[in-house]
């Protein structure tokens, strides 16, 4: 029963945390910024038209009230199977419905592309300007942090092969937990190498707040990665203490924790006042139409490539999911594939995208 | 210290990197032993292409101005200030102009000059 009163609360704060607070936290600093900076004299900000701006805003804000009374409606479902003594699968809850939690936040991502490709194609400017300074990963991040995320992960995997006497299989639980580990680290990895060394997506953003950003990104990669340990070694001991009915509470809570660190931490860090807009004004007179080179760019790209990953992703991850329902597995056992092929279709067309748009 | 770049100016973009790397040199903005930044970062920086940023240091690593420590990365050279008034263009400039005065002088006209030095580039046997 304590469980079930634990995973109510705790799944209360992951549909508030997530469909509310972060959103609501959105839209009122996207308002802020469109009210502060206006079209009209920050044209380099606002590629597209005005409408097209208060439209995502509404469009955004209506998806996540959609998705709060979504979570609503799934807490009292659960709650009333508890009540009539039917079991649910709550194990796997917390993350599908994180997955629809994201789902806005992904499109917004998605939009995000498009947006810095427009801003790119209006760029005209035929002088580029740069710090002569190398940037290297321990000018963002203390090396003991960095330290203590190693130590993090290789204590975790001894601590995976210890609970199986150092018996390596390459079937087993541990070996499909390192695979994790090890993508979800090559990920960071890869996106801490990419926002080190590569192109910025905003042509016009200032050095000082492209720094802030790298920074703020590669801290909260760090973190994830920490708690990434902390959360599979924390299943794994409950799971052996016999207090597998925690799991889906410790699950939601993580989820939380993650997006606290991640999407949280940006938030808190990169603060709008610190940011210089200047770069994105036009100081002209009023009845100059210079101001219009920088508005309403015809937009081709429609970010097909993401779209298309998404979708083989999903396909190829909905396929294997099938296929292991039909041998006999679980929901979690369907759900894993269709989660991980998405997230790696979605990272692929991500990829290509920016590909193509630094071509 | 800012690097700035033309894209449109009379100057290749490669010679404009050296140039502004050796003026810093010059001025102390840079001094021996100060990291400069990886070909791809600068590159991407820049929005050049990483062979352009790679000409520009190879070329300022054999006048000496800069120096590549293997994985370390990238610095500047010891004895920049000195190697940066060494300018191999302006000497293979000057030697060049009178070894072609010499061969006007001689009654060398200008097309055998051009056909000459042409063959000579593309390793052909005359």
């Amino acid at each position: 029963m304590i469980e079930n009163i634990l995973f109510y609360i705790v799944f209360l704060a992951q549909i508030i945390l997530l469909s509310f607070y972060y959103p609501a936290k959105i839209s009122t600093r996207f308002r802020q910024i469109f009210e502060t900076y206006p079209p009209d004299k920050y044209p380099k900000l606002y590629p597209k038209s005005d409408e097209y701006y208060t439209k995502w805003e509404f469009r955004y804000r209506i998806i996540n009230i959609i998705i709060l009374f979504l979570g609503f409606i799934i807490l009292f479902v659960i709650g009333f199977n508890d009540y009539h003594g039917k079991e649910t699968q709550s194990n796997i809850i917390p993350v599908v419905y994180f997955m629809i939690q994201n789902f806005p936040l992904l499109l917004m991502e998605i939009s995000g592309f498009s947006y810095f490709k427009l801003m790119k194609k209006a760029d005209t400017r035929t002088v580029r300007e740069t710090k002569l300074q190398p940037r290297r990963l321990f000018d963002f991040i203390s090396p003991s942090i960095v330290g203590l995320a190693i130590f993090a992960n290789v204590a975790s995997i001894l601590f995976f092969f210890s609970l199986e006497q150092f018996q390596f299989s390459i079937v087993g639980d541990t070996s499909i937990i390192l695979l994790s580990l090890l993508a979800s680290n090559g990920l960071y990895a890869g996106i801490i190498y990419w926002n080190l060394y590569g192109k910025k997506l905003d042509p016009y953003q200032d050095s000082k707040d492209r720094i802030q950003q790298i920074e703020a990104t590669i801290k909260s990669l760090v973190f994830m990665s920490i708690a990434a340990c902390v959360f599979l070694i924390t299943t794994k001991s409950i799971k052996e203490f016999d207090l597998g009915n925690f799991q889906h509470v410790i699950m939601s809570l993580y989820l939380q924790i993650i997006v606290v660190m991640g999407l949280g931490s940006m938030l808190k860090k990169l603060r709008i006042e610190n940011v210089n807009f200047d770069v994105y004004k036009v100081e002209i007179s009023e009845d100059s139409n210079e101001k219009n080179i920088y508005r309403n760019i015809e937009d081709n790209s429609s970010s097909k490539r993401i779209i298309i990953g998404l979708c083989v992703g999903l396909i190829i991850g909905l396929a294997f999911g099938t296929l292991i329902i039909l041998e006999g597995g679980t929901i979690k056992g369907f759900v894993l594939p269709v989660i991980f092929g998405t997230a790696l279709g979605t990272i692929a067309g991500g990829y290509f995208e920016l590909k193509n748009n630094n071509n | 210290m800012n690097i700035i770049v033309d894209i449109e100016g009379p100057d290749p973009l490669f010679a404009q990197l050296i140039q502004q790397i050796k003026d810093a040199v010059f001025s102390d903005q840079l001094k021996p032993g100060t990291a400069l930044p990886s070909i791809r970062q600068l590159a991407n920086d820049l929005d050049l292409n990483n062979k352009t940023v790679a000409k520009a240091y190879r070329l300022l690593e054999r006048d000496s101005v800069i120096q590549t420590k293997g994985y370390r990365g990238t610095f500047i050279h010891p004895d920049a200030k000195a190697n940066c008034s060494i300018n191999l263009n302006e000497w293979v400039t000057d030697k060049l102009s009178e070894t072609i005065n010499e061969f006007r002088n001689s009654g060398v006209t200008d097309s055998e000059i051009r056909i000459a030095f042409g063959n000579l580039m593309n390793k052909r046997n005359i």
